[in-house]
């Protein structure tokens, strides 16, 4: 028996019910299974040779036979452990295990995107996002396992050159939501509408949930491979810093929302950032900076435009940031006068609807608001609902106060991932979404489940269309 | 007969109706409650006055004239001063199941971990509420004037930045009296706004909120150190959903492991006064600063009841090691109908 089974995985896991049958087999048959959670960085190369033999009977790329494989989660502390100064030998194992299991990731990231409901699947942008993940996942499959330094630099190489493409799928899927909602017109039943936003805010959740652990083990491998010949940044350990301080990361957040801000509206509040520099924590540095950026240009925005709207005169009063630190967790407070929103349209703001929420914070029609939501999640309207996936990874939570007639108050909540070596994690994040697989497998089951249906059955003529 | 008068006689009509159903569902819960708290001393004598004002009510003579107005309103405001000190009685009940409890089980059991008491609690005052404003809307309407803008409890004309002045001064004076000095609040936003409320509810809230951040604050700089000021935000606009007060504080935030119980009518540390002996039930109900409920940890969770009533909510967020805000909602719209169950 290997230690550590009933650990908790780093790392979307499979469906529920798949999980389940794998932790079964795992606990009665150590030996044969290959599905394994990792205990210690040398098992990495079992797996992967493992993998490759019963993969090698299969050589020829199927997408659809990767996409009924379980993935392989990983532990955040096997994470910190192989990317903290790693040898050369263990940079080779790390390569070979990531060039096994993204595709597998890929491949269920395109079967997600193939069945999302109510005919998006059918949409052909989110049809061109799943190709992505499928052209990928074979580029990656059909290279030679890295065994030197040399396969091991082309291997990496590719990998990073694929990121760029994998960035823009928000985008399309933000612009896919829009279309369908501009394709309801005004003829929508509320309440079924409702219902169906629902069940693809589900969806979505669980695959942007795994978008992030993927993103993660990608970044992470990548900044510890130190593939580039540049060092590893002391302090690191892959994407993870253990002295990483939340402040100072807010504050990098702040200048550059600052500049992206007075570029694109001429003109933007003041930023105030307050807290200790000094405090640090454990953390995912670009986790921080994605979900400060998010909260300041939606502050920004609103600010801008609700001054706007009121006439104008007189100063834009500031966006106020106050970066906290407890003994569990950290708080980063973005508070705006830019207007607020009324208390019922509330859960709007967390629904994956796709480009241009009207009338959100306040605001009429945004339009050179627009202009200054730059990143691809934000343009593509899905910045706050990512933006919370984020927060709540490992375990913390993103909370939304608006004051109708005066402005928002947010509230980021980030556990602390344990002491330096994230070998302590604390319940909060041991029991969150980045280490366990949430329910909404279970829910979208259900939803379907109680109308007597397949979860096939609205994807309309998608299938056809594949061919 | 005048309309006034015709009027009075058509609520107190409505309420011979009205008040024994509601009055009789309080009796039948209170029978049934879990963990043996419907056998606890002071939730008897709850019961019994509940029992009381509905045998009472049922007997009295339709009120259909002046006369008979008039002793159905003396009869209403009887039974408004016998349940004024419900609140604290039944925090005694709760108490004496604890000890009950902790004798069976263990000085280590914690009441607050149980949920359905809770449940109960929170529909229970809820309903209490209800049935007070409707007594009370209706006794205030006996006076020949009413104030200025006020139709009964209710105040056409309530202005969130006036009572946060009086709460402000009232939890201002508690803190100097405890602690020697008091910090500065603030009171900014839309000062001029006013809306229709119940003025008395919204002190109330208010006076919690800024006693708790009053204490907070006092405790975490002390009070020869620099104390950070409290601001009262009060944000309003012309079609507003809502009114929202903010109350936020410097005081240190509240340690995640209490999150779960802020709203809790179970959780508390302090040794209830009541159990110093003294039974003094004061006559102005549950809500004085003297009350025997005082620290008692009821404030932030009947805030809420009185806040949800309407339609409001009270959120409070924290940041372990900074402060804490409190977001009071009220709905303004004034269309939102009671929570009955």
């Amino acid at each position: 028996m290997l230690p550590g089974l009933a650990r908790p995985c780093f790392g979307a896991a499979p469906r529920q019910s798949l999980r389940r049958a794998a932790r079964a087999t795992r606990l009665l048959s150590a030996s044969r299974d290959r599905h394994l959670s990792v205990a210690a960085p040398a098992d990495l190369a079992h797996v992967a040779a493992a993998a490759t033999t019963s993969a090698a009977a299969s050589s020829s790329f199927d997408i659809d036979q990767l996409a009924r494989q379980p993935m392989t989660s990983l532990s955040l502390n096997d994470l910190y452990r192989v990317a903290s100064s790693p040898t050369d030998e263990q940079n080779l194992l790390n390569a070979q295990f990531v060039r096994r299991e993204l595709p597998i990731r890929y491949a269920h990231r395109c079967a997600q995107l193939r069945n999302l409901p109510f005919g998006l699947a059918a949409d052909e942008r989110i049809e061109h996002a799943a190709r992505t993940y499928e052209q990928q996942a074979e580029a990656l499959f059909l290279h030679p396992k890295p065994v030197d330094a040399s396969s091991k630099r082309s291997f990496d190489s590719l990998l990073r050159s694929s990121q760029p493409k994998l960035l823009e799928v928000p985008e399309h899927i933000g612009t896919a939501l829009a279309a369908r909602l501009h394709a309801e017109g005004g003829e929508a039943d509320a309440d079924a509408d409702r219902t169906q936003q629902r069940v693809i805010d589900t969806h979505l959740d669980e695959f942007f949930l795994a978008r992030i652990g993927q993103r993660f083990l990608i970044e992470h491998y990548l900044a510890s491979s130190g593939s580039s010949g540049a060092e590893q940044r002391p302090g690191f350990s892959g994407i993870i810093q253990s002295r990483c301080s939340p402040f100072e990361v807010v504050e990098q957040a702040a200048a550059e929302t600052f500049l992206l801000c007075s570029a694109r509206l001429g003109v933007c509040p003041q930023i105030e950032v307050r807290g200790d520099r000094d405090a640090s924590f454990t953390y995912v540095p670009k986790h921080i900076f994605f979900v400060a950026s998010e909260l300041l240009k939606n502050a920004a925005a609103a600010t801008v435009d609700f001054h706007a709207s009121r006439g104008g005169g007189g100063g834009l009063p500031p966006v106020r940031i106050v970066v906290a630190c407890g003994e569990n967790e950290m708080a980063i407070k973005v508070a705006d006068e830019g207007g607020g929103i009324a208390r019922s349209r509330l859960a709007e703001v967390w629904s994956y609807r796709g480009a241009r929420l009207a009338g959100g914070f306040g605001l009429a029609a945004r339009s050179d608001a627009d202009e200054l939501v730059r990143s691809p999640e934000a343009s593509a309207g899905l910045g706050l609902p990512l933006a919370r996936l984020h927060c709540k990874f490992f375990g913390g939570s993103l909370h939304l106060t608006p004051m109708e007639g005066y402005g928002t108050d947010s509230y980021a909540k980030l556990n602390r991932l344990g002491d330096d070596n994230c070998e302590d994690l604390p319940q909060a994040v041991r029991e969150s979404y980045g280490m366990e697989a949430a329910e909404p497998s279970a829910a979208v089951n259900q939803w379907y489940a109680r109308r007597g249906l397949q979860v096939g059955d609205l994807l309309y003529d998608a299938q056809a269309r594949r061919g | 007969m005048t309309r006034r008068q015709r009027t009075l006689i058509q609520i107190a009509t409505f309420l011979k109706r009205e008040l024994p159903v509601r009055l009789a569902r309080r009796v039948i819960e209170l029978k049934q409650l879990p963990e043996g708290l419907d056998a606890m001393p002071s939730v008897i004598r709850v019961r019994e006055w509940y029992e009381q004002s509905f045998v009472e009510i049922r007997r009295s003579k339709k009120p259909v004239d002046a006369e008979g107005e008039a002793e159905f309103c003396e009869l209403l405001h009887n039974i408004y001063q016998r349940h004024a000190p419900t609140l604290v009685t039944m925090a005694r009940g709760v108490h004496e199941l604890r000890q009950k409890l902790r004798a069976e089980r263990g000085e280590k059991y914690d009441l607050s971990d149980a949920a359905p008491i809770h449940g109960f609690l929170d529909s229970f005052y809820m309903s209490r509420i209800g049935i007070r404003i409707l007594i009370g809307q209706y006794l205030e309407l006996h006076h020949e004037t009413q104030p200025e803008g006020y139709v009964g409890l209710i105040n056409r004309s309530t202005s969130p930045a006036f009572i946060a002045e009086q709460a402000m001064a009232d939890a201002t004076y508690l803190c100097e009296r405890t602690h020697g000095d008091a910090p500065e609040v603030l009171i900014e936003g839309a000062t001029g706004c006013t809306f229709t409320y119940i003025p008395s509810h919204l002190y109330y809230c208010l006076f919690e909120l800024l006693k708790n951040s009053l204490r907070a604050v006092c405790e975490t700089h002390g009070v020869d150190g620099e104390m950070p000021p409290i601001k009262v935000v009060i944000a309003s606009g012309e079609q507003n959903e809502d009114v929202v007060i903010k109350v936020s504080d410097e005081g240190g935030g509240i340690p995640r492991s209490h999150m779960p119980r802020i709203f809790s009518y179970l959780f508390t540390t302090a040794t209830p006064a009541f159990d110093s002996g003294s039974s003094i039930f004061s006559s102005a109900g549950d809500h004085g600063t003297d009350s025997p409920l005082a620290g008692l940890g009821y404030g932030l969770p009947i805030s809420r009841t009185y806040a949800r009533y309407f339609g409001g909510d009270l959120n409070i967020m924290s940041m372990e090691g900074y402060g804490t805000d409190a977001f009071l909602h009220l709905s303004r719209l004034g269309n939102r109908s009671e929570p009955l169950p």
